[in-house]
């Protein structure tokens, strides 16, 4: 079984008071992970001098191609 | 007020923690002001980081749970009414203002810019929609 499975089956018998608090602990846990990942992308962009431009760019591109 | 920010917002805002168009989405949600998203901008979100930005399927995912904690999605109708002339890229766009009943849409689109307004939705560009915000507290 994997540690997936595991906390999954361990979830499914806890009653809904607990189940509330997991799930607003793995809440906190996702937006930690999430500022974590974005911290480290927003770094390496500024290293890559990624600019509001260029992303612009990127969007309207894809757009315009799929005109066609 | 209600607002759509399009996909180029989403992605500055995904990408540069420090940037301009991150600050003004963070003091919008400060401000109350009622985000959406929908779908189809979401899925635009993810191409553009997946490839044209090669981010790791972990960071789409945490960046599309991120958006949506902080806009409400609005899902859009199937078929979806022709309005920006020889563009249906961008009728998906105007249609997720339309179905959240937004007061804007927040775009760097060119041609959407251009229509100006449509059916009461006000097409405008960041730097006005941080305007209609009121001013930030200086520490």
């Amino acid at each position: 079984m994997s540690t997936v499975d595991d906390i999954v089956s361990a979830a499914g018998r806890l009653d809904p008071d607990e189940f509330v608090l997991l799930r607003t602990e793995l809440d906190r846990l996702e937006e930690r992970l999430w500022d974590a990942e974005l911290a480290e992308t927003s770094a390496e962009m500024d290293r890559a001098n990624l600019t509001d431009d260029e992303i612009d760019q990127m969007v309207l591109r894809r757009r315009r191609e799929g005109r066609t | 007020m209600k607002a759509v920010p399009d996909t180029m917002i989403w992605v500055s805002y995904c990408t540069r923690r420090d940037g301009y168009r991150h600050r003004l989405i963070r003091r919008a949600c400060q401000h109350r002001v009622r985000l959406y998203v929908s779908p189809y901008i979401l899925e635009e979100l993810t191409k553009v980081l997946t490839e044209d930005l090669n981010r790791s399927r972990r960071f789409v995912f945490l960046a599309r749970r991120a958006v949506v904690r902080i806009a409400k999605l609005v899902n859009l109708p199937p078929s979806i009414r022709p309005r920006v002339p020889g563009d249906p890229q961008d009728d998906a766009i105007v249609q997720t203002a339309l179905s959240a009943g937004a007061d804007y849409l927040i775009t760097a689109d060119n041609e959407l810019l251009e229509l100006g307004k449509v059916e009461g939705v006000a097409i405008i560009p960041a730097t006005e929609f941080e305007q209609l915000l009121p001013p930030e507290d200086n520490p």
